[in-house]
């Protein structure tokens, strides 16, 4: 039992990295300079990888080890800067997206693999997430929500692609690994 | 692993991270109470930044400013500029201020403070399965990023166009996957999690000789998990 404890917290840890290493990745520059990064990629994987619970806890490890100091936040961010930006609604998003999305995944289980990890990343992973980042986006520099859901229409065209490709992986990877312990992360 | 850290010797440097904090939590008060005290802030923080010499970190906000730069727009566009530029100033001298902690603050003095702060919760937090779980998050860091790098090597060596790298992303989870599952059983193998880890920032020394071994092997994997661990197991 113990060690089944320890191999979720493993898990927990790499796909921390995972997040970390994807919003590492040299960004592809995108309209206004706004670059799109694939950390957000990595907050969809965690939820339809882990599953709710486990996907949540893995973003709240990258969470608390960027906010102490390593700037692995997309874009070389990181400290406590990251919770009093414009931005910071989306780093709430993005530890309540996996629990959305590994949800919305779980009830989906009746579809298709592809199309459910790409329902779920778009209601989860986009929309929810998005919200999450509009209020954030308000109360932090007090403009209404109207005005912050018009700035923040930059960033769906990129999103739209990560979700399509998380939804790629996660299929590839349960066709690649179809003895992996899937019962065992709780999704599936 | 990078850092925001800047090695000086001034006298923010000798703070404790909790008072830093404590001065950022009083400054976000302020500002969000009485919001006509921004412009005074930023001049402030500026002025601390001059007097620290750190003024060039400024560019740390670079990935920032098309964003903040549009958000002006649309305020000064709707409200006018008095507001736009309160706005402003309210949000670059909390962004400027908080930066300045992570600036003066070693990575390694934070999670120290971490843990001297989580002690009193242990009955309820595993506060070593915490430690535990940093640690490892910061070593997969770079051997991910290696991996990658050996992935797009391979794809190129085979042909592989630059817009088909997205890819390598499938044999990148995969890989994370068959990781983990390594080291769970390396982990379990050697009798489970230790009870006590010393944690240690990797320093950029470190991180140089990693690049330059570029190695994901699982040999190297476990080795290090190895000496991060049974150095510090209590014994029993």
């Amino acid at each position: 039992m113990n060690s089944l404890k320890d191999q979720q917290l493993i898990l927990i840890a790499l796909f921390a990295a995972l997040i970390a290493a994807l919003g590492l990745i040299p960004p592809v520059p995108f309209a206004f300079g706004l670059p799109i990064t694939a950390q957000s990629l990595g907050i969809m994987l965690c939820g339809l990888l882990l599953g709710p619970w486990r996907g949540a806890l893995a973003v709240a490890l990258f969470l608390l080890v960027t906010t102490l100091g390593a700037p692995l936040l997309a874009g070389g961010r990181g400290g406590f800067a990251v919770w009093v930006s414009p931005t910071a609604g989306f780093l709430v998003g993005y530890l309540l997206a996996p629990l959305m999305i590994g949800w919305l995944f779980k009830r989906l289980r009746a579809l298709p693999i592809l199309p459910a990890a790409l329902l779920s990343s778009v209601l989860g992973g986009i929309l929810f997430l998005h919200l999450c980042g509009i209020i954030g986006f308000s109360l932090v520099t007090g403009r209404t929500l109207l005005d912050a859901t018009l700035v923040m229409w930059v960033f769906w065209p990129g999103d739209l692609i990560k979700a399509v490709l998380a939804a790629l992986v996660v299929q590839s990877v349960y066709k690649a690994l179809p003895h992996w312990r899937w019962h065992q992360v709780g999704s599936a | 692993m990078l850092s925001l850290y800047q090695a000086k010797q001034t006298w923010l440097h000798q703070w404790s991270p909790g008072r830093k904090l404590l001065v950022l939590l009083l400054a976000t008060i302020l500002v969000l109470r009485w919001p006509l005290l921004a412009p005074v802030l930023l001049l402030a923080v500026v002025l601390l930044y001059a007097q620290l010499g750190l003024l060039s970190q400024w560019r740390s906000l670079r990935p920032l400013l098309p964003l903040l730069l549009l958000m002006t727009l649309a305020d000064w566009w709707q409200q006018g500029s008095h507001s736009a530029l309160l706005l402003l100033s309210r949000v670059l001298s909390l962004l400027l201020l908080a930066n300045l902690i992570s600036l003066t603050t070693k990575m390694q003095r934070m999670i120290d403070a971490l843990q001297q702060g989580l002690r009193p919760l242990a009955p309820w937090l595993p506060v070593h399965r915490l430690a535990f779980a940093m640690a490892l998050f910061m070593r997969m860091v770079p051997l991910l990023l290696a991996l990658l790098a050996r992935l797009s090597q391979s794809w190129q060596s085979r042909g592989g166009l630059r817009l088909g790298q997205w890819r390598l992303l499938m044999p990148l989870v995969v890989q994370n996957l068959l990781m983990a599952e390594r080291l769970a059983d390396a982990l379990a193998a050697r009798g489970g999690m230790p009870q006590q880890i010393q944690l240690q920032v990797p320093t950029a020394e470190d991180a140089a000789a990693n690049a330059g071994r570029s190695s994901c092997s699982q040999s190297s994997l476990t080795q290090h998990s190895l000496t991060q661990t049974s150095g510090s197991k209590e014994p029993l």
